[in-house]
């Protein structure tokens, strides 16, 4: 009876091996299939990347070997020492002849340079930097007043020279101030037009309405807030009236 | 063991073909370059016996050679300074980048490193001498920042509107930014403030696909000589701001 009973318990669990083993089969050759499917399109992809940095690391750089053949260039004359003295000697004597000839093009009196993108002025006395600081250029806002009435604040960017200059400068706002404080526009010598004192003690003229003068608002020195003028703090302002003369020249880059 | 014969076999055929598909870009990466040399040396003409810049070879006379170049470097300078608008001279010896008006340095940027195409080390003296003594124009510019940071601003209809508008200065300057030119002679100017290694990589991929696809759709391989400076940001918004769109410049390498 034990025997017949143990028997049967060892026949089941000798099948279910075979089940679970015939399971195991069918799921390792279905991992298989996943596999080679994953396995050669990373292949590829490897390849493909091995060549690609391959050629990016290896071309450009063949590209950009020097030729160490002359095959191209004009073969130079049997070497002269005297005449290669003499060559050099005549280069240097050009080149200083040319350096007169550029150094001349700087202005012997004073001058001003200007970045509108920095909001920086130098100012140069006998071709040196005398001093330097923070101003403010053009915003390069497009006031749009509709009706064909647009103003561009920018600065105008070249040479320039001084014009005229004068102390205690009063401001004649033009239609552009009144349009952008939502003001009607007066009359071309109504009262309302003239400002006093915002101007600071000083102005000096570049022409076509363009002005260096002082400001009110000297926590915006150093950016781009100006309607086109170039505004600086009081001392520097007064130091370059004192400075530049009528006719001294203003880069404005 | 025959599997495995075979499948090496396999594996080295790919390998022969993608070699030998480098080497075949490679013969054509070299052969844009000797082109473009021969393009560029074209430009002196035929080898003039008499020509004094004959007797300046870059390795038996590079003393000559670098008097010669300043002295291209010179003349072209005051070509530029004949003319009222802005331009610009690169100095790679001097590692400096001025900006000029009529001859008058105005702003000088420094050049905290620079690499060129090799190229431009393998053209004759005369054909140096003849590209760079007078300005190159700049054809084309592209860069990542404005060159007028315009804002448009509606004019307000009265006072209250008028005062609830505000001033926002231009930030474009905080902006990382890139340039090129390109210029006589097929000549690419590149300006950036950064020479990290992915975006070296990247710029070699770029140039990768470029060339893949010239040869893939049959063109002819191009070649263009680059020159690449690295300048600190606000100096190339100043540069760029500062230029006029049709500008020249004066190169000494």
């Amino acid at each position: 009876m034990n025997y017949n009973s143990e028997k049967n318990n060892i026949m089941d669990a000798s099948q279910n091996i075979v089940e679970v083993s015939s399971e195991k089969l069918s799921m390792n050759k279905k991992l298989s299939t996943i596999s080679k499917w994953l396995i050669t399109p990373l292949k590829i992809i490897i390849f493909l990347g091995v060549f690609l940095i391959l050629f990016v690391l290896t071309i450009p750089k063949i590209q950009e070997m020097p030729f160490k053949s002359n095959l191209l260039n004009f073969m130079p004359l049997a070497i002269d020492t005297i005449a290669i003295e003499k060559i050099n000697a005549d280069l240097q004597k050009q080149i200083k002849k040319n350096q007169i000839k550029l150094s001349n093009k700087t202005p012997k009196t004073p001058y001003l340079t200007i970045s509108t993108v920095k909001n920086e002025y130098v100012l140069y006395k006998k071709q040196k930097a005398i001093r330097y600081g923070k101003c403010s250029t053009g915003s390069y806002i497009l006031l749009d007043g509709g009706e064909k009435q647009k103003w561009i604040f920018r600065t105008p960017k070249g040479e320039f020279h001084i014009r005229a200059k004068t102390t205690g400068p009063v401001w004649k706002k033009p239609d552009w101030a009144f349009v952008e404080e939502g003001l009607p526009i007066p009359s071309p010598n109504h009262y309302s037009r003239f400002e006093y004192g915002v101007l600071g003690d000083y102005a000096l003229y570049l022409g076509e309405g363009y002005m260096l003068h002082g400001t009110l608002y000297k926590r915006f020195l150093g950016l781009a807030v100006t309607h086109g003028c170039v505004r600086l703090n009081d001392d520097d302002l007064e130091a370059i009236y004192k400075t530049m003369d009528i006719g001294s020249k203003v880069y404005i880059f | 063991m025959k599997n495995f014969i075979g499948r090496a076999k396999y594996y080295l055929i790919i390998a022969i073909l993608f070699l030998g598909f480098i080497f075949t870009c490679a013969y054509f990466a070299r052969v844009a370059v000797k082109t473009k040399l021969h393009e560029i040396n074209q430009l002196a003409g035929e080898p003039n016996a008499e020509d004094p810049l004959n007797l300046i070879d870059r390795n038996e006379n590079p003393k000559g050679f670098e008097l010669l170049k300043e002295k291209a470097f010179l003349e072209a300078q005051i070509e530029l300074s004949n003319s009222d608008s802005i331009s610009m001279a690169i100095d790679l010896s001097d590692s400096t980048a001025v900006l000029q008006i009529k001859g008058v340095s105005i702003y000088t940027a420094k050049i905290t490193n620079f690499t060129y195409s090799n190229l431009l080390n393998d053209i004759s003296v005369p054909v140096y001498y003849k590209i760079f003594k007078e300005p190159l124009a700049i054809h084309e510019q592209f860069s990542t920042v404005a060159k007028e940071p315009i804002v448009i601003k509606i004019a307000p209809k009265d006072t209250i509107e008028a005062a609830k508008a505000e001033v926002i200065p231009d930030s474009v300057v905080n902006q990382s930014a890139v340039l090129k030119f390109f210029i006589s002679e097929d000549i690419l100017v590149v300006i950036t403030n950064h020479e990290e290694e992915g975006s070296i990589f990247y710029q070699k991929l770029n140039w990768s696909y470029q060339f893949l696809k010239q040869l893939v759709e049959f063109k002819k391989v191009v070649y263009q000589p680059t020159i690449k400076l690295i300048i600190p940001n606000d100096d190339i918004v100043v540069i760029y701001r500062a230029l006029p769109w049709k500008a020249k410049i004066a190169i000494k390498l």
